[in-house]
């Protein structure tokens, strides 16, 4: 798991990316908790995902790719770093099934 | 790649600019000395001077680091002080920020709701120094700047030009002052930039040191541009801008703003304000500007900037100062399959999102 950026964006929020040891797979997406919407544009040349996870972040990337972002709200953007870390050990995690 | 920020920078360079900087190197320090070398370098700088006067302005060329740095001069630099200043609707913080912080009272000066100055507005009596933008870098909005010299003329007032996304596509239009960086539509280097100013404007320098004369006197010479150059010359960069100046022919910019805007819209989209320029912003419902950047970069790899742009005031006006929007922007080589790449990817992207 590698940090690759931290900045501040419009609007107060956070932006974290971080490059997961592997590239992310669909079924990653289903073990993201809190998730209201989620939209997979597979149509794409490289399909592109985005989960919204209100009160904590908005997460996006591509399939089979292993960089994400995370999108962290203005109100619990003191724990940006640790709630990105959380959700993206939880998207690298092995899958149980 | 897509590059569609050519409104931040230009890529690519110009070759004629990268060789002229990568000349300059090795080259001695203008203005230092009375040797070979340093004439050579000199001679460099004189003849950038005379390439960047020819693109318009009307006035002395004085070298700076940027069109950042060329403001702050001109506006914080004003003398005497200015009693009221008026602003443009579209300006970038590079003006409006110096603007501000001179501390003098400041008058929002009318507009059109795409931003265009209302020259039958009234303005108030005491305003002596206009700051305005050429050529918004968010919708690509021209202001009529003569018409806007000639009525600042009436009031008594000075206009100063923020012409950062004009300088080498259009003409530089004539001013009291007016600003602009090498890298952006002259494709030159990023560091360097100019400042053309009427001979008789008087500015309090922002930088005192060596000009290489007069070492003995206790302040810089008040002769233009030696005033407003103290300092080693980045002779790369004033290299770099003066090829880019030579060489920068008229190009068919009307119609590149025309294929921008006929892009967006073909995708069901409606550009931000009017404007002429090749640099049109846009929403997408659903889709905050800086994910939509982020999913043209990597599912498409067409390059484009999401926020305010440096230019929160601008985003106000026209409406989008929330979050901003997503701006595209074309250069002098952009080929139309690459806008049709993009209107592909916008309607790829609205076909699901909506």
């Amino acid at each position: 798991m590698k940090v690759l950026v931290q900045r501040d964006c419009l609007g107060g929020e956070r932006i974290v990316e971080i490059e997961l040891p592997r590239p992310v797979r669909l079924e990653d997406l289903d073990r993201i908790e809190g998730v209201e919407t989620r939209t997979v544009l597979a149509h794409l040349p490289r399909p592109f995902f985005r989960l919204d996870v209100p009160g904590r972040f908005l997460l996006t990337g591509i399939v089979s790719d292993p960089r994400v972002r995370f999108t962290v709200r203005m109100a619990v953007r003191d724990r940006a770093l640790e709630l990105a870390l959380e959700a993206a050990e939880r998207l690298a995690a092995r899958s149980t099934s | 790649m897509i590059y569609l920020d050519h409104a931040a920078t230009s890529l690519p360079r110009r070759p004629e600019a990268i060789a002229a900087a990568t000349a300059a190197m090795e080259m001695a320090s203008p203005g230092r000395g009375r040797h070979g070398p340093q004439e050579a370098a000199r001679a460099l700088v004189e003849e950038a001077r005379a390439s960047v006067a020819a693109l318009g302005g009307g006035g002395v060329v004085c070298f700076t680091p940027g069109a950042t740095h060329a403001l702050n001069q001109a506006i914080l630099g004003w003398r005497p002080r200015p009693r009221r200043v008026g602003l443009g609707p579209l300006l970038h913080n590079a003006a409006l920020r110096p603007a501000r912080a001179l501390g003098a009272p400041t008058f929002d000066l009318p507009a059109d709701p795409d931003g265009r100055i209302a020259l039958d507005a009234e303005w108030p009596p005491d305003l002596d120094l206009l700051v305005v933008t050429h050529g918004s870098n968010v919708s690509g909005l021209l202001q009529p700047v003569e018409a806007l010299l000639e009525r600042a003329a009436r009031l008594g007032a000075a206009l100063i030009v923020d012409a950062a996304q004009t300088a080498g596509t259009v003409p530089l239009p004539e001013a009291h002052a007016v600003a602009f960086s090498a890298h952006k539509g002259l494709a030159a280097i990023p560091g360097a930039g100019a400042l053309v100013l009427r001979p008789e404007v008087q500015l309090e320098p922002l930088v005192r040191g060596g000009v290489g004369f007069d070492s003995a006197a206790d302040d810089v010479p008040d002769a233009l541009p030696a005033r407003l150059e103290s300092g080693t010359a980045n002779l790369p960069g004033i290299a770099a801008l003066g090829a880019a100046a030579r060489v920068a022919e008229p190009w068919d910019w009307e119609a590149a703003g025309r294929a921008l805007r006929e892009a967006v819209r073909r995708a069901d989209l409606s550009p931000i304000g009017a404007g002429a320029l090749p640099v049109v912003s846009f929403a997408v419902e659903g889709w905050p500007p800086l994910v939509l950047e982020e999913l043209l970069d990597r599912s498409f790899g067409i390059v484009t900037r999401a926020g305010l742009h440096c230019a929160p005031r601008a985003h106000a006006y026209l409406g989008s100062g929330h979050e901003g929007a997503l701006r595209v922007s074309a250069g002098r080589g952009t080929p139309d399959s690459d806008l049709a790449e993009l209107t592909r990817a916008l309607r790829a992207l609205r076909r699901k999102a909506t």
